[in-house]
């Protein structure tokens, strides 16, 4: 694989240049603060850019033109990672090498950035039809999140935890919020996206990058130089008492949210430690501690996830299981993390969860969105590639892990509690 | 070792079978980190009544899913354990027609490839394993319960069939979990766990000849009974559909509509179950996909937040879904079930669709999982690899669809909507 880097005056175009695939696999990226306008506002302008185009005016006929391209896949997501605002622009299309028509490469690039150039506006305002389409869909988006049992509990302890913080705002945000949004503040929010955001270009495939290069500054015809610094880190306080939440549900399941607090991670913790102690406490495998002990040895639970916002200093542990069974899952909770912060597990449970990253990071080498996703966290965030990533994985010895659990801090405790159901 | 060309594709599957007839698929890809091992047992949820040498068995449902949980259990331990100290991954899922068990890795190919098969192929249950994975599958189960898909699924294939058991579970219930016991997973075990009813397939960065070696020498070391060659025993499936529509208040916020219909797979000419999902697919794609007018249309007058499609061959029948979210869910009905009966396709519409079928034909090739994945389904389905699919598809004319679409009818039909609690 072959990393470059071509820097222009209004963007730069970040390149792995690999024969492993078939596909190209290109986003192109904005990035925010997310502290500054509004997050739903910013999710409602990528999801009508990459529902229409003004040279591609309805729906029909924007998904005709992608399935002309070899049915290439373009859509854009809007994301918030701590204090940045991520727009991202992904756009998958075929190797041209696999098809016949000369000018397949152009075309997908001037299709691509036509698209992030020449919204659907007409007199300063969006088209209203698709206005109106993509309202309806963020509508559904927004009151889908009571449906899922997960996002709504972990919803909710952020909003107990840090209820003006921007750690508890959600990209998807409120009815009242999107009702407020017009198809002419959305081209006000559209000019602040191409005046003030940073844009970096990602793109992976089996291309000649010094090409592909300049096709995308023929294409992408946006002037607008941005020097201003962005940081990812939000501080929150660190609380200094539990908080217990429970709330009553009508789902079948109850589901436990256990929050903690990781205050001040220093540069290996935040690129390494944390890693290896995340799988030692809950990785994919069921012989992590909270799977050995909640799953295995109690059978209270089919599922355990951890979430980690490590640039919000948050993690959570969430669990589905019986209501009766919440407390001795709060406590076995804590007890795993006790007995990792006292050093109370083996060099092989040490070494196992090392093997499993390396492994992970090997799998994400294989795959596109990962590569994309690890080399813009490089230039953000300064965390490591993949190729350094496993020798600093390795290097985690068992006092970084102990002084790592001695630091994280239980937050809360949150229930959304089950109802009662036939047959209970 | 035989090698079979996917024409049109410059993609070859590696072919061989052991001396107990278990057989094993390759698929190369040099270029990758890993390989994803998957070994299949054609045993699912759908096989809780068999015949073996004119006696018959029933057992309870999810037992299938319940066995593949309790498979990973070993006399020292669990199977995970090994895998995990290789720094390798391993899972299994069970699906109505079967069961598998999975291992992705990036090294220890020799150890991994025999541990698979000595975990899945050597029985370890006890009563207190199979007491202490209960309350997991419950749990397993009510976490089902709160998704709205899931209820939405089950829900139509209960009101699309009769006796088929597509309408039941693949867990099981509280009560089938409850029912357990040793014995009856003992007896799956033995009559469904055998090299001859069971395949290995392996794609990634493999030398298909150095697995195949290390196979034959574990399966060697093994002795196996002689397959009794179990005859599954389903009741005769009446054409009609048990419940025409049906409301089912839910935890969602937009009511959700699933349309079903149930057509005798006999009533198709085209005889080829390969092509004919293809010629679905393809009809269903240029009418109620988001190129269609009637999509268009459905989303200028706000009558659909989504649309999506399915086919499907469940035993004797074609199953067709249309799914929506919808605000509207009666008015969308009325025109969902009018388009059924006129269904059209043109020339251009099916050039573009085929053109764009064979992109993701091509791209498929990306990914080690999806390759696997379609193996698997192809083994399922076809007894075989599909070797002319790219053929079969380009080939495929107006008139085929036409012809696809006199065969067509949607006489019988099960609808249910989840309605949001006001």
């Amino acid at each position: 694989m072959v990393y470059q880097k071509y820097e222009y005056d209004a963007f730069r175009v970040f390149t792995i240049q690999t024969d492993q695939f078939k596909n190209c696999h290109m986003e192109v990226i904005f990035q925010a603060d997310a502290s500054e306008g509004s997050l739903m506002e910013t999710c409602f302008l990528s999801d009508m850019m990459s529902y229409t185009s003004k040279n591609f005016p309805t729906r029909r006929d924007f998904i005709i033109r992608l399935e002309e391209l070899y049915n290439t896949y373009f859509y854009g997501v809007t994301t918030k990672v701590g204090n940045a605002l991520l727009t991202n622009f992904v756009f998958d299309f075929l190797d041209p090498k696999f098809v016949s028509e000369e000018n397949y490469l152009d075309d997908c690039m001037s299709f691509c950035f036509d698209t992030i150039m020449n919204p659907n506006i007409t007199s300063k305002s969006f088209d209203f039809r698709s206005f109106q389409i993509v309202k309806n869909h963020l509508k559904a988006d927004i009151e889908a999140y009571k449906e899922n049992p997960t996002n709504y509990a972990v919803r909710n302890t952020l909003k107990a935890l840090f209820p003006n913080s921007i750690t508890s705002k959600s990209v998807l945000g409120t009815l009242e919020e999107l009702e407020k949004i017009t198809p002419e503040s959305l081209v006000l929010a559209y000019q602040k996206m191409m005046k003030h955001s940073h844009c970096d270009i990602y793109l992976v495939g089996n291309l000649d990058m010094d090409q592909v290069a300049k096709m995308i500054l023929r294409y992408f015809r946006n002037p607008v130089i941005k020097n201003h610094e962005l940081s990812v880190y939000v501080k929150n306080p660190l609380l200094r008492s539990v908080k217990k939440v429970c709330e009553e549900s009508s789902f079948v399941q109850s589901t436990l949210v256990v929050a903690y607090q990781m205050p001040l991670l220093m540069k290996k913790e935040e690129q390494a430690t944390l890693s290896v102690f995340g799988e030692m406490l809950c990785g994919g495998s069921l012989n992590s501690k909270l799977y050995q002990s909640l799953r295995n040895e109690h059978s209270l639970c089919y599922r355990i996830q951890t979430i980690y916002q490590k640039f919000d200093g948050l993690f959570f542990v969430v669990v589905g299981l019986d209501h009766q069974n919440q407390g001795l899952a709060v406590k076995l909770i804590k007890k795993a993390i006790k007995e990792m912060a006292d050093g109370t597990f083996s060099d092989s449970e040490l070494e196992m969860a090392k093997k499993q990253l390396s492994f992970a990071i090997s799998m994400s080498m294989d795959n596109q969105s990962s590569l994309v996703n690890n080399y813009f966290f490089h230039n953000l965030t300064s965390q490591s590639l993949f190729q350094d990533r496993k020798e600093e994985i390795l290097n985690v010895t068992k006092n970084d892990i102990r002084s790592f659990a001695k630091k994280v801090h239980l937050a809360m405790v949150y229930e959304l509690k089950e109802g009662i159901h036939e047959g209970d | 070792m035989k090698e079979i060309k996917l024409k049109g594709l410059q993609e070859t599957i590696y072919y061989d079978e052991c001396d107990c007839g278990l057989p094993i698929l390759y698929w190369v890809n040099e270029k990758v980190s890993g390989y994803y091992m998957t070994l299949s047992v054609r045993y699912g949820s759908l096989d809780t009544c068999f015949r073996i040498q004119n006696e018959d068995y029933e057992v309870p449902r999810g037992i299938a899913h319940f066995l593949e949980h309790i498979n990973f259990h070993e006399p020292d331990g669990d199977a995970q354990d090994f895998f995990s100290n290789n720094g390798s991954d391993v899972n299994a899922f069970t699906t109505f027609s079967y069961t598998s068990y999975e291992v992705y890795g990036t090294n220890y190919l020799k150890e991994n490839a025999n541990h698979l098969l000595d975990f899945v192929l050597t029985p370890c249950f006890t009563d207190e394993f199979i007491d202490q994975e209960k309350n997991i599958i419950i749990e397993e189960n009510r976490m089902d319960q709160d998704n709205p898909g899931h209820l939405l699924y089950y829900r139509v294939l209960q009101n699309l069939f009769k006796y088929d058991r597509h309408r039941e579970e693949i867990t099981g219930n509280k009560e089938d979990i409850l029912k357990m016991s040793k014995e009856d997973i003992l007896l799956v075990y033995q009559t469904f766990y055998h090299p001859k009813n069971m395949f290995l397939i392996v794609t990634g960065n493999v030398n298909p000849y150095e697995v195949s070696t290390i196979v034959k020498e574990n399966l060697q070391k093994k002795t196996f009974l002689d397959y009794t060659n179990p005859k599954r025993k389903n009741k005769k499936e009446p054409n009609k559909v048990v419940l025409n529509y049906e409301e089912v208040p839910a935890n969602v916020m937009v009511d959700r509509l699933r349309l079903a219909v149930k057509i005798p797979r006999k009533n198709f000419k085209e005889k080829n179950d390969y092509k004919l999902r293809l010629l679905l697919s393809l009809l269903l794609g240029c009418n109620f996909g988001p190129t269609s007018l009637l999509y268009e249309e459905l989303m200028n007058k706000d009558l659909i937040i989504n649309l999506g499609y399915e086919k499907t061959i469940i035993s004797d029948y074609v199953i067709l879904y249309l799914n929506a979210e919808s605000r509207y869910p009666s008015e969308l009905l009325t025109i969902l079930k009018n388009a059924l009966k006129h269904l059209t396709v043109d020339e251009k519409t099916l050039q573009r669709k085929i053109h764009a079928l064979v992109s993701s034909l091509v791209l498929g090739f990306d990914d080690i999982t999806e390759v696997n994945m379609n193996l698997q389904e192809q083994m399922i389905c076809y007894g075989k690899v599909i070797d002319d699919a790219k053929d079969i598809l380009e080939h495929i004319t107006l008139a085929d669809l036409e012809g696809c679409l006199k065969d067509f009818s949607c006489k019988e039909m099960a609808v249910v909507v989840l309605k949001a609690k006001s």
